[in-house]
């Protein structure tokens, strides 16, 4: 895609996020992509109308940085990617749209079968 | 000793039209703590859209019964951009006709809502007459009154004829005719005024911080408007977003009316700088790569990335809907009112939660 800027670690990440957000930049929206092993994070910021992709591949395991000191509304989204891919964010308490006995089913997980969430239907 | 009340509010309420549950912690009468609950409607879009994506035009015309139209317009523009295609101008036009209409009908349908709320149910009646012209519209051109089933990848599934096109021009002036009666009336009602003038403000820089989108965003002094990024046909339509300073339940009502009439103008400017031409190729192709789109729905910035694996089933669609963004200015404009003032300012965003659940 147009202004991709992949980064390898968390301190990259926060400083490539932090200078777009000097420049004006607005959090549009964070994508988690399951790439099987890892997921990958694209943190998309729009300056002046022009999208920038922060593209960020996370482990499964371990915790992953919160950008909400950053972006003020990256707490929605960072709960939306907790809950629905199932990684862990500092702070975040990952429940934002799933009904309580759904809760840890990562559902945009590619390993989440499509059946076990429809549960009794 | 200071008593705090907790008062549930929805997610079955009377003014709520989706639900959401919003917890208000009051000290007599006035909100001194907020937070909300969403995914009622949840249903799971972002999954069921990893499909075929021709199927998939279908599918994210039902994330929303309000904004449909977007919706497949922002789907169908990451596609074209991923298979490097581009729709015929006349079938650009079309989608930007599509787009204004839907514009109008969701602002007449939020703005007689908040008659309603403040008790102006004169207003609720008028406004709802006046959306019905919209709605004959959208139903004269592609024979539906919510799904319209217009957009395809690589144009317009209907063509507007020149007999349409009158028809169009017909309905407009009609609606102009009945919305410049009712602004007045509007706009000039003391009620209205005591309801909604200095309540729920939303501070510029609040705007900015909490990344607040569409109306809400422009009522409060910021500028954005994805329609300045020039997809589809406002690259030859001559406007400009409508910024208002105020930021408070009033200014969100009036930006949605003064909106109304931009709609109204940008869909004649359509019809006439429109010139006859094809308005869809066929195309069929699998779909390799990824791209993001953007749009302006009557609510704010529309976010769709599509990823495509070189077969006709997609990846991953991620769609990120504009109340998504706004819900999080709800803590901030509801704290320190007096309870009776939540409804319409809870209201005043026009949430859309069917969009924000998915």
């Amino acid at each position: 895609m147009k202004n991709d800027i992949k980064v390898t670690d968390t301190q990259d990440l926060i400083s490539r996020l932090r200078e777009l957000a000097s420049k004006g930049g607005r959090l549009s929206a964070i994508t988690g992509v399951d790439l099987g092993e890892r997921i990958e994070v694209i943190y998309s910021v729009d300056v002046a109308y022009t999208l920038y992709n922060v593209r960020i591949e996370i482990d499964l395991e371990g915790e992953h940085v919160s950008v909400n000191d950053i972006f003020a509304n990256a707490w929605m989204p960072e709960n939306e990617l907790s809950e629905m891919f199932g990684v862990k964010i500092q702070g975040v308490a990952g429940r934002l749209l799933l009904a309580p006995e759904d809760e840890g089913k990562a559902p945009l997980r590619k390993a989440t079968r499509i059946e076990v969430l429809r549960g009794g239907f | 000793m200071q008593i705090t009340t907790t008062v549930p509010f929805g997610p079955q309420h009377p003014i709520l039209p989706e639900p959401v549950h919003v917890k208000c912690e009051l000290e007599e009468e006035k909100v001194v703590s907020v937070s909300f609950e969403v995914g009622y409607a949840h249903r799971g879009m972002e999954k069921a859209l990893e499909t075929d994506y021709m199927k998939g035009i279908y599918l994210s015309e039902r994330i929303c019964g309000i904004c449909s139209n977007i919706h497949t317009t922002t789907y169908v523009n990451a596609i074209e951009k991923i298979i490097g295609i581009e729709a015929h101008k006349r079938a650009k036009y079309i989608r930007t006709i599509m787009a204004e209409l839907e514009r109008l009908h969701s602002h007449l349908l939020w703005l007689g809502h908040a008659g309603e709320a403040v008790g102006f149910e004169n207003l609720f009646m008028r406004l709802w007459d006046a959306r019905e012209i919209v709605m004959d519209t959208l139903e004269f051109i592609s024979g539906n009154r919510v799904q319209y089933a217009m957009n395809t990848i690589g144009g317009v599934r209907r063509d507007i004829t020149p007999k349409k096109e009158k028809m169009i021009e017909d309905h407009m002036n009609r609606l102009e005719e009945k919305m410049i009666e009712i602004k007045r009336d509007m706009l000039t009602d003391y009620l209205l005024k005591r309801r909604t003038a200095g309540v729920g403000v939303l501070k510029k820089e609040d705007a900015v911080r909490l990344g607040t989108v569409g109306p809400n965003a422009r009522a409060s002094g910021v500028p954005w408007d994805l329609r300045m990024t020039r997809y589809e046909a406002y690259e030859y339509i001559n406007f400009r977003p409508i910024v208002l300073e105020g930021g408070d339940n009033l200014s969100r009502v009036i930006i949605r009316v003064e909106e109304s009439f931009q709609a109204i103008d940008i869909i004649r400017q359509c019809l006439n700088q429109m010139t006859p031409g094809r308005t869809w190729y066929r195309y069929r192709h699998e779909v390799s790569g990824e791209a993001v789109a953007r749009t302006e729905p009557p609510r704010g910035e529309l976010f769709y990335y599509i990823k495509g694996n070189g077969t006709n089933v997609l990846e991953r669609v991620k769609i990120r809907t504009p109340t998504f963004m706004n819900l999080m200015t709800l803590p901030t404009i509801l704290m320190g009112l007096q309870f009776a003032d939540v409804p319409i300012t809870i209201l005043s965003i026009d949430p859309c939660f069917s969009c924000t659940d998915r």
